[in-house]
């Protein structure tokens, strides 16, 4: 994958998240930033976005989420993005708000549990990304203030690959959006 | 002729104002995924206590609104399904059904010491929340308690669509999910119910606190020795098997 695609694929993301919050908050927004490296994404191999627990007071939104997926899956050197829940599903009781690891630390262990690599292995899943946010209202003119960071990790290798992506977000209406996203190999 | 149309349409707002007082909502049977972990390789039989065939809840916001939720006969569908998972095999047995009719290492008699469920117009948050406290009643099969344990889990949803039925019900569900990923993860570590495979606790309970009474009354002991019990909520221990 060009360094080209993997920038206009962020742009997407951010674009996608930019115009599900102006729709929600009737806010204009742009993006102001965006850094992108290479995943090294082979054919067959995906992703899967997560939303972080709940029970660690994330409180992104499943619509949040799906955007996300659609952005990253859309076109034609589109990822190729497992849904969310088929992920949760295949590896219950692993990825539950109460249960999914809090850390990239936490996967090495996950993945020694019976079935669970196999699992992962059988989707080609490469790369999981956490996004986790909130949403606060600000303003009784119906205006978001949104803030995404997001932290992500992988199937447990020796060699890493860290990519640190931040998209700003000023709005007309205060919205602003960063979004540093992790990516462990 | 005017008047009774008048009257009509007056009944009619009453109705569509007392309507929007109050919000129903029938939970549908939930499923849960089949587990990735080993089976516990033990011959279990599952009680479900009457609660289990109608529960009903409601909440009533001062002033505004009252939500109910039927769960139906969710609950009994739920521990069916989510033991049949986790153990060898599973007999369900009702009520009053007499246990020692049949044969199995473990019974265990599910049942809700707690259920609460919060909406928007109480949290100030477009977030429909649920929580339900479980409580795991674990005999051996002569009928002598070897555990009991509560489980408490927690489910949350963001509001969507304009009554947030189907939000209250999906915070349900997940809340039900919370409550099997961690009876998944902690039954056997919590009741110690894989070793009732070897037989039932021994001696028999009942004769061994009598006998205690007797021999050590006034030092307190008994107590001390009579609380195998297991009180565990919430959490999941991260301490490998």
């Amino acid at each position: 994958m060009t360094m080209t695609k993997s920038l206009v694929r962020l742009r997407t993301v951010a674009l996608c998240g930019v115009f599900s919050v102006s729709l929600s908050a009737c806010v204009t927004s742009r993006v102001e930033d965006a850094r992108v490296n290479i995943t090294g994404l082979n054919d067959g191999e995906s992703v899967v976005i997560m939303a972080k627990s709940y029970h660690q007071g994330n409180e992104t939104e499943a619509d949040y989420i799906r955007c996300v997926e659609n952005a990253l899956g859309r076109g034609s050197a589109g990822l190729r993005v497992i849904p969310n829940q088929q992920f949760v599903d295949s590896l219950f009781p692993w990825f539950e708000p109460r249960t999914a690891p809090a850390e990239t630390k936490g996967l090495s262990t996950l993945m020694k549990r019976p079935g669970v690599a196999q699992a992962v292995a059988d989707m080609g899943v490469r790369y999981i990304i956490w996004l986790d946010g909130d949403t606060e209202r600000v303003a009784q003119g119906g205006s978001l203030w949104y803030f995404l960071p997001a932290g992500a990790g992988g199937s447990d290798s020796p060699d890493r690959e860290n990519t640190d992506r931040r998209v700003q977000r000023p709005g007309a209406a205060a919205t602003s959006l960063h979004s540093p996203v992790r990516l462990v190999r | 002729m005017i008047a009774i149309n008048r009257s009509s349409f007056a009944f009619g707002l009453l109705a569509m104002a007392l309507a929007g007082c109050s919000s129903t909502v029938t939970m549908d049977v939930p499923t849960i995924p089949a587990p990735r972990v080993e089976r516990i390789p033990v011959d279990v039989a599952l009680r479900m206590p009457e609660q289990f065939d109608h529960f009903v809840h409601t909440e009533e916001i001062l002033g505004k609104e009252a939500w109910t939720i039927d769960l139906g006969r969710s609950n009994a569908a739920f521990f069916t399904q989510l033991f049949g998972y986790l153990f060898d095999t599973v007999q369900v047995i009702g009520p009053q059904d007499d246990a020692r009719d049949y044969q199995f290492d473990a019974l265990i008699e599910p049942s809700i010491d707690g259920f609460e469920f919060s909406v928007p117009n109480q949290s100030k948050t477009e977030t429909f929340a649920v929580w339900i406290r479980y409580r795991l009643q674990v005999f051996d099969r002569e009928g002598n308690s070897a555990s009991n344990w509560t489980v408490s889990a927690y489910g949350k949803t963001q509001k969507e669509g304009l009554g947030g039925s189907d939000s209250l019900q999906r915070a349900a569900v997940l809340a039900m999910r919370d409550a099997a990923a961690l009876i998944i993860m902690q039954m056997d570590k919590a009741t110690k119910i894989s070793s009732l495979a070897d037989g039932p606790i021994a001696p028999p309970r009942a004769e061994t606190t009598v006998a205690t009474l007797t021999k050590d009354s006034d030092t307190g002991e008994l107590e001390a020795e009579d609380m195998k019990g297991i009180f565990v909520i919430g959490g999941i221990d991260d301490d490998d098997d």
